[in-house]
């Protein structure tokens, strides 16, 4: 998984980097998958306008710009003791750290499913010959 | 006939109008350049202006008594080039570090290689023994090494610009708005865990819940396996 040299010289059809997922999310799953950020119960939800006011850079509006907020408010209210924020800092870095994770696994699910695309089509061709 | 006007205005108040100019003019009527080397000089007080270097010489009898001042023949005496580092009539001396000098020379004061009296470079606290060894011949040129050095840092830029990104692989960055995206974690498990973070249910119990709503959701015979 991720391994550069294997990209680099195998023949295998890895997925770019950056790229948009092409199968369906739901196949292969028996239930529906849950959401991203939908099911916020214990942080309020925040909306685009909220971070358009606090000026929160673009590509930071991500599934974890409240934990952001969360941290930039800290820094605000303990300045210049900012190191009391050490908690808010962490939880924001766990959860990029997550979403990177995530993005990881979805690199992954898209190369066992473009596998087992080929895997089917050779069996196709094998059962034609 | 509106642009002939208003410079006609914009001379007026250059020239008419601008007070402060009209009175320059009146009280000074011609620019005469200060010497600015006798006006900070006369800043010091006698005690200090004694070991400060003269106005830079202007006649032949001023460039003699310079160059016998800092003991040095007339024609050898030489004042620094005073467009380009001006210091009134010091003089541009050559530079001769410790190490190019002969250490077998009965000098007057052998750790710096000087004699009593004797008028030194403007940059000669450079030039001192632990310092720079300039007039020494090296065995590489200067812009030898500088090529080496910068050709060694250039061997790494290339490493830099030819190894790959061994970064893990990841798919596009998920913004909210963006497209409709999912966890790996299905709808029913997590309705357990609100259970459990809620402390609705206690945890052994919870997770019994979790694992059989797993169990169910997860162990399917239709999904097909190749």
């Amino acid at each position: 998984m991720g391994n550069t040299f294997q990209i680099m010289f195998s023949s295998d059809p890895f997925p770019k980097e950056d790229t948009d997922p092409t199968f369906d999310p739901m196949f292969g799953f028996k239930g529906e998958r849950k959401k991203r950020g939908k099911y916020i119960l214990f942080e309020p939800g925040i909306s685009e306008e909220d971070l358009i006011a606090s000026k929160v850079p673009t590509n930071l509006r991500d599934y974890c710009a409240h934990k952001y907020l969360d941290y930039q408010r800290c820094y605000v209210k303990e300045f210049p003791f900012v190191t009391r924020c050490h908690h808010e800092v962490h939880n924001y870095i766990q959860c990029e750290y997550d979403d990177d994770v995530l993005r990881a696994k979805e690199y992954e699910r898209e190369r066992r499913l473009r596998l087992r695309e080929l895997r089917k089509q050779k069996a196709l061709e094998a059962a034609a010959a | 006939m509106a642009a002939i006007r208003n410079c006609r205005n914009l001379s007026k108040i250059l020239t008419v109008k601008n007070k402060p100019f009209i009175n320059f003019t009146r009280k000074y009527e011609e620019l005469v350049d200060d010497d600015l080397h006798k006006v900070f000089r006369d800043d010091f007080l006698p005690s200090q202006i004694k070991y400060l270097p003269n106005l830079y010489p202007k006649t032949k009898e001023e460039w003699n008594a310079a160059a016998a001042y800092y003991g040095l023949h007339p024609d050898e005496y030489k004042p620094c080039d005073p467009l380009r580092d001006y210091s009134g009539d010091y003089p541009d001396l050559p530079l001769i570090s410790y190490n190019a000098k002969d250490p077998y020379y009965p000098w007057d004061y052998p750790s710096t290689r000087t004699n009593y009296q004797e008028a030194l470079p403007l940059e000669f606290q450079n030039l001192l023994g632990d310092r720079l060894e300039y007039g020494v011949r090296q065995p590489i040129k200067h812009w030898k090494a500088a090529l080496i050095g910068w050709s060694i840092f250039g061997v790494f830029l290339i490493l830099f610009w030819i190894t790959p990104d061994t970064n893990q692989a990841l798919l596009v960055k998920q913004y909210p708005g963006q497209g409709k995206h999912y966890t790996f974690e299905l709808n029913s498990t997590y309705i357990a865990e609100i259970y459990v973070s809620g402390n609705l249910l206690p945890p052994i119990l919870a997770g019994t819940l979790n694992s059989f709503l797993l169990h169910k959701n997860c162990s399917d015979p239709k999904i097909e396996t190749l």
